[in-house]
């Protein structure tokens, strides 16, 4: 008869074993989503000066509004595809109540100013929301971002109660404004 | 020979613990950097077509680039 292999007893698979499950345990923090917000939690507050000015705003002072925390970056091309579509949402919501914020997270503000000019002067509009920067991505780490960009959509308490991954397209934006409809009852 | 092996396996799995997510792995929004064109595998991509022109030009020819001529620049 084989004799059976018997993994308990094997003086080295049991180190082994032992090792393993030790890496694994350390790297998980990393791997799971500690930390990271999550629907029906509340959104992290955070204070940030303007993209154009030094004038602070926090999150904190926006509640009683639906807010949606966009993060961006000028050399992140979806973010600067989707910008001219929230400015449409800015203009249709904010008379309603809501505040869309826009934390852009490059090195230095030069490039998103100067995008966010020339999108004015084609438009021939103001974005119409709050632009803050965000240099040191604190607001990035503390939401542990997963894509770029990512939109939170934060009810009149301060709770997150949508999460979008990724720029919005024609179908997500549909959800995303029916979202926002169903925040502002 | 076994303990040679279990010391080369734990070597290589210390190792590779250095390589899990939370020291390498870049997030998205430091990025930055990557997404620069110099940071692309083909750098000059977008000037191909003006270098294709400029060789073609050059060499005298059209195409011979592919391995069914001899290399002998004669056509």
């Amino acid at each position: 008869m084989k004799k059976g292999y018997n993994f308990v007893r094997s003086r080295i698979h049991l180190p082994l074993a032992l090792l393993i499950s030790t890496i694994l345990a350390w790297s998980a923090p990393s791997l799971s989503s500690a930390g990271m917000p999550v629907a029906g939690q509340p959104a992290p507050d955070f204070s940030l000066p303007g993209l154009f000015d030094e004038k602070s705003v926090s999150l904190n002072t926006l509640k009683g509004k639906v807010v949606l925390l966009n993060i961006w970056a000028s050399w992140c091309t979806s973010c600067k595809e989707e910008m001219e579509d929230l400015m449409a949402v800015q203009e249709q919501y904010g008379p309603r109540g809501f505040a869309l914020v826009a934390v852009n997270i490059d090195n230095a503000p030069t490039s998103a100013v100067d995008f966010l000019k020339r999108l004015e002067s084609r438009t021939k509009k103001k974005p119409g929301f709050i632009l803050l920067y965000d240099k040191e991505k604190t607001v990035a780490k503390d939401y542990r971002q997963r894509a770029m960009p990512t939109s939170y959509l934060i009810d009149r308490e301060g709770i997150v109660r949508k999460i979008y991954p990724g720029s919005f397209s024609k179908s997500t934006l549909e959800t995303l404004k029916a979202a926002i409809e169903e925040a502002l009852k | 020979m076994k303990k040679l092996l279990l010391s080369i396996v734990l070597l290589a799995l210390i190792g590779l613990a250095g390589c899990t997510e939370k020291l390498v792995r870049v997030q998205p929004y430091e990025m930055e950097y990557f997404a620069q064109d110099k940071m692309l595998f083909v750098p000059l991509d977008s000037r191909a077509v003006f270098e294709m022109h400029i060789f073609s030009i050059r060499e005298a020819s059209a195409g011979g680039l592919s391995g069914f001529q001899g290399g002998c620049g004669c056509r």
